[in-house]
C-alpha cells in the first residue's frame, strides 16, 4: 500500500480503488494474517573453536555473518525479525526480496531464514544471505542435508566479502565439519581484507537434524546448532 | 541461479476460532530490555599486573567453560532426543508414570532423564488449539498470569488508598488469596548517582555491608581492544 493511499485512508479522504490497489490491499491483509511458524533457530554458544570439544555425529560448518537475522515469507515477500516482529526496514531490501521470492517460490518451504546486510558494515547493503529454510509441515522433518540440497539447486554460495553486491541474494556456504579449523582462519583473513568484521566466527549445524523450529521464545537455543565466535 | 514454477500452493493457516483457552487481555503492559550501549569506561589501575593476570585467566576460563558447557549441552540434547520418544511410547496408556528414565553405560554409571511436572511457558495458544482442538486445549491448558505493581511508580499520596482498595476489590471477588505483596527497602531513584556527591567514600564503603551494590564481572559483549 502506498504512503499516499495510507494517508488518504487515515484522513478519511474518499478513494476510488483500481484493481491493482485492491490486489495490494488483499496482499497486505494476507500478510498481516501470516505469522512465522517458528522463531529463527538460535545456536548455543560453543566458545572459541580452538577450545571446542569434539562433536559426535555428522556436522556441517557455515560462516557466521555479521548482519541482522530475518525470516522472509516467500509468498508475500514480507520480513520478520528474530523476535517474530515485522521488520521496519523491509523497504531497504525490496530488490533482494523480489529476487528471493521469485527464485524460491517453488519449493517445499515458504519461509527463508536469512541474514540481512544493512548498517553494520558497508558490504552488500540491502542484500540477503539465505542461511536455511523452515520447511512446510509435510516436510517438517527434512534434515539439514535435504534443506541444503533444496537451496543449492536454487542459489549460489558466496564467501568473499568483496563479491557481495548491494541488493542481491546469496546462499551461505556450507562445509563438512572436518574443514572448520581451516575455515576459521580463512574467515579472519577475509575480514582483514574487507577491513571490517564481516564474519564473526562459524556456526556448526547437525546435518541429520530437522530445522529446530520452536515458538516458545526468541531467546531459546538449540543444541543442534553451535556458534563459535572469535570475540566473546 | 535457477528458478522453477511453484508445484502446489500451501493452504493458508486456519484463522483463530477463539474457542479453547479462556484468556484475559493483558495488552498494554510492555516488556522492555536493557540495551548494550558500547560505552567506554574508566580503566581499573593495574600497577603490579594483577588486574591483567586476572583478566587473562577469567577470559581463558570463560572460553573453556563455554566450550565445556556447549559440549555437555549437545550431549544432553542428544540424550533427551533419544529418551523422549521412549518416555511417551513406554508410558502410553498407563496412569502411574515414572518421573524419570535411566540411561546407563557399560561401567554401571547412569544419568537420569527427568520428565518433571513442569512445562515451558507458552504465550500463544494458536498451535495448541490447532493440534488438540479447542475442547481438549481448553481442558488441558489454562491461562496463568501475574500482575505486578511497581510500587515506587505509584504517587506516594495514593499508595495507602490504592492498596486498601485493591484488597477490598479482591475480597469482593472472593480472590483475597490471589493477592500477595512483598516489601523491601530500595534506594530512591537518584541514589545511585547522588551517593557519589552526597556521601563520603567511607560512608559508601560502609553501605556496602548493609545494601551492597550488585557487581557483575561481564565477559560477554566486550570487543578485543588494542594493548
Amino acid at each position: 500500500m502506498s504512503d499516499e493511499l495510507q494517508t488518504k485512508l487515515r484522513d478519511g479522504t474518499p478513494v476510488v480503488f483500481s484493481e491493482g490497489v485492491w490486489e495490494a490491499i488483499g496482499e497486505q491483509l494476507t500478510a498481516s494474517a501470516v505469522k512465522p511458524p517458528a522463531f529463527p533457530a538460535r545456536p548455543i554458544n560453543g566458545g572459541p573453536l580452538e577450545k571446542a570439544r569434539p562433536k559426535h555425529g555428522s556436522w556441517a560448518c557455515e560462516p557466521k555473518v555479521n548482519g541482522w537475522r530475518a525470516l522472509v515469507h516467500i509468498p508475500t515477500c514480507f520480513m520478520w525479525n528474530r523476535h517474530g516482529e515485522r521488520l521496519s526496514i523491509e523497504k531497504e531490501f525490496s530488490s533482494a526480496l523480489a529476487r528471493l521470492c521469485s527464485t524460491c517460490n517453488c519449493q517445499p518451504f515458504e519461509w527463508a531464514d536469512c541474514e540481512a546486510l544493512e548498517r553494520r558494515h558497508g558490504i552488500g547493503r540491502g542484500s540477503l544471505i539465505v542461511l536455511d529454510v523452515i520447511p512446510s509441515r509435510p516436510h517438517a522433518s527434512a534434515s539439514y542435508t535435504e534443506r541444503r540440497a533444496w537451496l543449492e539447486a536454487l542459489l549460489a554460495p558466496e564467501i568473499r566479502p568483496a563479491a557481495f553486491e548491494p541488493d542481491s541474494i546469496y546462499l551461505i556456504p556450507s562445509l563438512p565439519a572436518a574443514e572448520a579449523r581451516e575455515l576459521w582462519p580463512q574467515l579472519q583473513e577475509l575480514n582483514a581484507e574487507a577491513r571490517c568484521e564481516f564474519y564473526e566466527g562459524i556456526v556448526m549445524k547437525r546435518t541429520t537434524a530437522a530445522y529446530p523450529a520452536q515458538l516458545i521464545s526468541a531467546a531459546r537455543e538449540t543444541t543442534d546448532w553451535v556458534k563459535h565466535r572469535w570475540h566473546f | 541461479m535457477k528458478s522453477t514454477a511453484k508445484s502446489a500452493a500451501t493452504p493458508a493457516p486456519a484463522p483463530k476460532t477463539g474457542v479453547g483457552i479462556k484468556k484475559i487481555n493483558l495488552g498494554g503492559i510492555i516488556a522492555t530490555s536493557p540495551k548494550n550501549t558500547g560505552k567506554e569506561y574508566p580503566a581499573l589501575p593495574d600497577p603490579d599486573g594483577e588486574v591483567a593476570r586476572l583478566v587473562t585467566e577469567i577470559v581463558a576460563d570463560q572460553d573453556a567453560l563455554d566450550a565445556l558447557d556447549a559440549s555437555i549441552e549437545i550431549k544432553k540434547g542428544e540424550l533427551r532426543a533419544l529418551a523422549t520418544p521412549f518416555y511417551f511410547e513406554r508410558n502410553h496408556g498407563l496412569h502411574e508414570i515414572p518421573s524419570s528414565i535411566e540411561a546407563r553405560n557399560a561401567e554401571g554409571k547412569s544419568v537420569l532423564v527427568a520428565f518433571q511436572n513442569r512445562y515451558t511457558q507458552c504465550s500463544d495458544d494458536g498451535p495448541l488449539i490447532e493440534l488438540l482442538g479447542g475442547e481438549r486445549a481448553g481442558r488441558f491448558f489454562r491461562q496463568a498470569f501475574e500482575l505486578k505493581i511497581a510500587g515506587d511508580k505509584v504517587p506516594e499520596a495514593a499508595v495507602e488508598t490504592l492498596i486498601a482498595e485493591l484488597q477490598e476489590l479482591f475480597a469482593r471477588h472472593n480472590a483475597s488469596e490471589a493477592l500477595s505483596a512483598k516489601a523491601t527497602i530500595k534506594p530512591t531513584a537518584d541514589f545511585h548517582a547522588a551517593r557519589h556527591s552526597q556521601l563520603t567514600v567511607e560512608e559508601n564503603l560502609t553501605l556496602e555491608k548493609i545494601v551492597p551494590i550488585v557487581v557483575q564481572v561481564k565477559t560477554k559483549g566486550r570487543e578485543k581492544k588494542a594493548a
